[in-house]
């Protein structure tokens, strides 16, 4: 990443290279896991929120009744958000909606946090919290100046933005992170 | 030239202003990326390569390049 590019155009290539770097770096699929379509902060694996009325009795007949089928249906919300990390950072690269400057800002942002985040994993330093908190204002950063111009890739990063930070938090999945 | 080609001509030269945004709309970005108060640019100066002087209707100055080691730099001015 040590180039010396000169001018405008080269420099934001660059900068598009980097704001995709950190979706790119975490981005690898990963076929370890099969079936993990759902975010874990999302849907949980026994939804608690539906009260279910009659959970007591096995042995009695489910009646016809509307209320005894509860249908959990986890698929729908997050099928759309299944754009590979991959894509969404050279979807990012590639948009013409976020200019420059703008681009090498956001490189600047993301170098710091993955700068910090490598000092964390390697020699515990820093505030997770602060970490985290500094990773949701970069994502809503990039959503701002997504979301009038590109409002799909926008809402992709959205939906995303746990999953990568979850990447990001993970020790080995850090480590595949091009320097 | 014959209008087909008047028309596609015209078109393309305004897809591809539309494309990027432009300097002002970006160095607006970078600055409320940076946190600085601006409220709208006003003007802006072009100094050298990536590197501009900026203008902002509620009175603030900025000067925004790149600086060393491909870093963004917005200073008041």
């Amino acid at each position: 990443m040590a180039m010396f590019l000169r001018g405008d155009r080269a420099r934001a290539a660059l900068a598009a290279c980097a704001v995709g770097a950190a979706l790119f770096a975490c981005g690898d699929e990963t076929p370890s896991e099969p079936e993990t379509p759902v975010p874990a902060a999302e849907a949980p694996a026994q939804p608690p929120e539906t009260p279910s009325p009659a959970p007591a009795p096995p042995a009695a007949q489910p009646g016809p009744g509307a209320a005894s089928a509860p249908a959990p249906s986890p698929a729908p919300p997050d099928a759309e958000a299944q754009l590979s990390l991959d894509e969404l950072g050279a979807r990012i690269k590639a948009t013409p909606a976020i200019g420059t400057f703008s681009k090498l800002s956001l490189k600047n942002d993301i170098d710091d946090l993955v700068d910090d985040l490598r000092g964390y994993h390697e020699h515990g330093k820093g505030n997770l919290d602060e970490l985290h908190q500094r990773y949701e204002a970069l994502v809503l950063k990039l959503l701002t100046l997504l979301e009038d111009d590109e409002p799909e890739l926008a809402l992709a990063l959205g939906r995303s933005r746990e999953r990568i930070w979850n990447r990001l938090l993970d020790p080995v999945e850090f480590a595949k992170l091009a320097t | 030239m014959p209008r087909t080609s008047t028309l596609l001509f015209v078109s393309l030269l305004a897809l591809a202003a539309g494309a990027e945004p432009t300097v002002p709309r970006d160095l607006l970005a970078v600055l409320t990326l940076k946190g600085k108060p601006c409220g709208s640019i006003t003007s802006t100066d072009r100094k050298g390569e990536s590197d501009y002087f900026v203008t902002c209707s509620d009175g603030h100055h900025y000067h925004v390049f790149i600086g060393p080691g491909d870093r963004v730099v917005v200073e008041d001015k």
